[in-house]
């Protein structure tokens, strides 16, 4: 075996050395390069970077950085550093040089390409990652430059990886970036206010309704503790609510009266629920606010929606009943009555007289109704007696009825009053017909009439059915009808006492009603003696 | 004697049975009035009255017209199969249909005219 002489031995590890440090100093150069170009988030700040550091590293004469499209297999310039040469076009046209550098992913020269009269070097340098293709720079040097070894290859090389690494990220960056802006968007949308904290209580997510239905602004809050921001009576609930949820463990719900701005006052519904992550691990609370006073309003709304639907149906029933009575009396009278029937033909015809006043009664109800929505509805003022219309009005009552007793007790020298001689008549029709009509089984219905601070003041009390305290609130709304189908069937509109109501505070009067379920009901209206 | 056909009338309005009480027996017939559903229900069901026909108003408390049909038709009583005429305010074709496909045998439509409703009636019972 031959040995090696010291003194070779010696000069070859000096050798060693120097060219380990030269590789070491590569190696520094590549950190520092890595760096570059990673800290870049920008898609045009890395291409730009790379580009001058690849000035740097070999003095181009100009370098063109093209990107692939996704879906096809085009490319297209995505930067540009120095001269444009003109022959670039023609270098890639061929797809099948460019597809074959991609596949061998390193830094190639192409020599077919060397332009002589311009004395240039044309080489391509492959921007790829592990996946796939990203595009590839174009670079044209000066023949005279190019300094071309296996370092500068290597650099170069790493140089493309970094970059691939980089738009990668970029892209990553810009998708994470975009699926974000959905979510807010898609958060933002939802009409709940949602808001989540950590386990400790600090705000994670927060919707813009959530801000607005909490009073607050957010971007402050984000990674605060609801206790910094949240105030009063919302705080205690969700102090209270989140100690429970943690304990309880399941969703929970709650309300709390709350004024987000001055004199706004919303009523709130919470419900909390835990936040867990892939492993059913505990991560945070989630809470959703709902403005209660905004689905009161649509309650409240689809409620009259029905109420009118119901009205028509009433209304048709109301019409048809009366007109079948009038209808199948005055075909007996005509076809089968005996003309000498006095008897029969008296009472049939009473029957219709009767029926006549209901229709009468609904078709007036029905006018009004149709000028107080179109706000014509106008009152013909004179100097009236309360006291003549309420003993007119029983008179014709008094005629009809069999079992029921009428009482009056008016205050002697009661005032004339300023008032529409036909629509006070109209409510005490309504009222009275209403006693009558919510006493099914007879009893006594007492009129008083009195003065009292200006006011004429006249009460009917009946012995009848009764209002439940629930529905008392209701009656004077328009297709209001209290709900006795399980009791007693009373038909009806539900347009009288919304009308009396209407005429009584265009008199500038009032009216007000008490009542005990199965002993009676007392209407009062009040009108002034004067208009002033 | 000439047999006189019996009716029934079920009908919640006092006016409408008094004056269909008074133009069938104007007629030939012998009117029975029920004012709801269960009355009529349990003069039907009960042996010593014989009916020939049922007239049915649908519009009733508690009871309504379609579920008397209902109860007439699905028990197993003698007078399961009695004729019946529906007396309807609702002008709505889809209650006719209804009131039809349970087992009417015909309606009329309130307010109905006395004539039309007789030639119903004796088309069903002569």
């Amino acid at each position: 075996m031959k040995t090696i002489p010291l003194e070779k031995d010696q000069n070859f590890l000096n050798q060693t050395i120097l060219s380990l440090t030269d590789q070491i100093d590569l190696f520094e150069t590549f950190q520092d390069l890595s760096l570059k170009i990673i800290s870049q988030f920008d898609l045009e700040n890395i291409f730009e970077t790379f580009c001058t550091i690849v000035k740097e590293v070999m003095n181009y004469q100009s370098a063109t950085i093209y990107l692939f499209n996704e879906k096809d297999e085009s490319f297209s310039i995505a930067h540009h550093s120095g001269v444009v040469a003109e022959f670039e076009e023609r270098i890639l046209s061929d797809l099948k040089v460019i597809n074959w550098i991609m596949k061998q992913g390193r830094w190639t020269v192409l020599t077919d390409f060397q332009d002589r009269n311009a004395e240039c070097i044309i080489s391509i340098l492959p921007i790829k990652s592990p996946n796939h293709p990203i595009g590839f720079m174009v670079i044209i040097t000066e023949f005279e430059k190019a300094i071309y070894n296996q370092k500068l290859s290597s650099i170069l090389n790493f140089l493309a990886s970094q970059t691939a690494i980089a738009v990668e990220n970029q892209n990553l960056y810009a998708k994470i970036n975009k699926s974000n802006v959905y979510m807010t968007n898609m958060l933002d949308s939802i009409i709940n206010g949602i808001m989540a904290t950590n386990m400790k209580g600090e705000v994670t997510l927060v919707s813009r309704n959530a801000t607005a239905i909490l009073g607050i602004k957010k971007s402050p809050v984000m990674g605060k503790h609801y206790k910094q921001f949240l105030k009063g009576t919302l705080k205690n609930k969700i102090d209270e609510m989140f100690s429970d949820i943690a304990g309880k463990g399941f969703a929970i719900e709650s309300m709390v009266n709350h004024s987000p701005y001055k004199e706004v006052n919303i009523t709130v519904g919470i419900t909390a629920s835990l936040l867990t992550d892939k492993n059913k691990n505990t991560i945070g609370i989630i809470f959703i606010f709902r403005d209660m006073s905004a689905s009161k309003e649509i309650e409240r709304l689809t409620k009259l929606d029905e109420m009118k639907s119901e009205f028509v149906s009433n209304v048709s029933h109301e019409l048809r009943t009366p007109l079948s009575i009038i209808k199948s009396y005055s075909e007996a009278l005509l076809t089968q009555v005996e003309p000498d029937d006095h008897q029969t033909r008296e009472q049939f015809l009473s029957v219709i007289d009767n029926e006549t006043d209901r229709l009468a009664t609904i078709v007036t109800n029905l006018l009004d109704l149709s000028r107080i929505e179109s706000g014509k509805f106008e009152l013909n003022y004179s100097a009236v007696s309360l006291k003549d219309i309420v003993n007119s009005v029983i008179a014709v009552f008094k005629t009809k009825l069999v079992n029921i007793d009428i009482f009056t007790d008016f205050e002697k020298g009661l005032p004339l009053i300023d008032a529409d001689e036909d629509k006070i008549r109209e409510v005490l029709v309504n009222l009275i017909a209403n006693s009558i009509k919510f006493s099914p089984m007879g009893g006594t219905i007492s009129i008083s009439i009195m003065q009292q601070k200006g006011l004429v003041v006249c009460s009917i009390s009946d012995t009848g059915i009764g209002i439940p305290k629930n529905e008392i609130n209701h009656i004077f709304e328009k297709f209001f009808r209290v709900d006795n189908s399980d009791t007693y069937e009373i038909e009806g509109t539900g347009l009288g006492l919304s009308i009396v109501k209407h005429i009584m505070d265009s008199h500038k009067g009032g009216i007000s009603v008490d009542s005990i379920i199965g002993k009676g009901s007392v209407f009062t209206i009040y009108l002034p003696i004067n208009r002033s | 004697m000439k047999y006189k056909k019996t009716i029934l009338i079920i009908d919640d309005m006092k006016q409408i049975r008094d004056i269909l009480w008074f133009s069938l027996k104007k007629e030939g017939y012998k009117p029975i009035l029920a004012e709801n559903g269960p009355a009529g229900l349990k003069y039907l069901f009960d042996e010593e009255n014989e009916i020939d026909l049922v007239i049915l108003d649908v519009m009733m408390p508690k009871m309504d017209g379609f579920e008397v049909l209902g109860k007439l038709r699905t028990s197993n009583n003698f007078a399961s199969k009695t004729p019946v005429i529906m007396l309807t305010a609702k002008a709505q074709k889809d209650d006719v249909i209804k009131g039809l496909n349970e087992g009417a045998n015909d309606y009329v439509l309130k307010p109905y005219k006395f004539t039309e409703l007789l030639i119903k009636v004796q088309n069903l019972i002569g």
